[in-house]
């Protein structure tokens, strides 16, 4: 087993967002992502934490296929994995909990 | 799209210069992704010049910010976005410091937080500096005094402009009017002082760099 993968898994903020707007999409691209965040995501480190959570295993990315020979560097598109999936829903299944708690 | 169209898109030096110095895994995760944007978003927008300015401005500035903060904070430090990182992570680190320091809200922020800045400032001089003196005595390979005083003043010239330059920058940032005269010429003699200071501080690490120079013969 991957010695990362034995540590428990650990989502920002920023990284949940992502993986919210990835689980619902399936595949997006990075200014897409800062576009749909609503202020949450900054262009400037949008990047960075995509290549972390790629690190971690939480999402895959492959460049986009262009059609035409416009000269334009592929832009690369994001999907989550099913690792990144069920973290996800782990989280949100703790936050809820903690959130059913706190209501007591 | 034309071949005269193809020249003209921006990011063409910065994709060959990540090419060259970036290592496999930051060149697909970060450089080309921003880079890639930032033909998008040229070649998808109106040909205004000042829509491409701001276009062009934001994507290098967000390319350099983006480089700075993954060769600081990538997982772990295994994957390296540069080649040679020892000198591109600080000059990384610079441009990242610099960028953060004209946007970052501590400045506006009253008591301890606004100390920070300047801490990172007195960081990004003083890396600046160091970077400086290192090419400088590997270019010319100084070894007296008077060849080491000429290095440290031709070092500490710019960079006192250029800090010159960001300080201006940074008043125009938080003030609400333009800064006026007296402002400008006190911030000019203030920057004229701390040149001295600087050729000073550059003259030490010329003897710095001789020292581990002679030492490790790395030089």
């Amino acid at each position: 087993m991957n010695p990362k993968m034995q540590e428990l898994p650990r989502l920002s903020s920023k990284e949940k967002v992502i993986l919210e707007l990835l689980a619902t999409n399936i595949s997006m691209y990075g200014l897409q992502l800062v576009a749909q965040s609503h202020g949450k995501l900054k262009r400037g480190t949008v990047y960075v934490t995509l290549g972390r959570m790629e690190e971690k295993g939480f999402i895959l990315s492959e460049p986009e296929k262009l059609s035409d020979h416009s000269g334009l560097v592929p832009r690369r598109m994001y999907r989550p994995t099913p690792f990144g999936l069920r973290v996800l829903e782990i989280w949100m299944q703790l936050a809820q909990k903690f959130a059913w708690e706190a209501g007591q | 799209m034309t071949q005269s169209d193809k020249k003209k898109l921006p990011g063409s030096k910065l994709h060959r210069f990540a090419e060259k110095y970036f290592e496999q895994p930051g060149l697909e995760r970060i450089a080309l992704p921003i880079i890639a944007d930032l033909q998008q978003e040229y070649s998808s927008r109106p040909h205004t010049s000042l829509a491409c300015f701001f276009i062009l401005l934001r994507g290098y500035l967000g390319f350099w910010k983006s480089i700075a903060l993954y060769s600081l904070f990538s997982n772990e430090g295994n994957i390296r976005v540069f080649k040679s990182t020892g000198f591109f992570r600080l000059l990384g680190a610079a441009a990242g410091a610099i960028t953060a320091l004209l946007s970052w809200k501590g400045n506006q922020t009253p008591g301890l937080v606004s100390l920070f800045p300047n801490v990172l400032t007195a960081l990004t001089v003083l890396c600046l500096l160091f970077l400086a003196v290192w090419f400088c005595v590997r270019q010319i390979q100084a070894h007296r005094f008077p060849d080491i005083w000429w290095v440290s003043g031709k070092i500490s010239v710019p960079i006192g402009l250029f800090l010159w330059m960001v300080q201006i920058c940074l008043l125009f940032k938080l003030w609400s009017k333009p800064p006026d005269m007296f402002s400008l010429i006190v911030t000019f003699i203030e920057t004229v002082i701390s040149m001295f200071a600087y050729r000073m501080i550059a003259c030490v690490l010329v003897r710095c760099v001789f020292a581990v120079s002679k030492s490790t013969k790395a030089i």
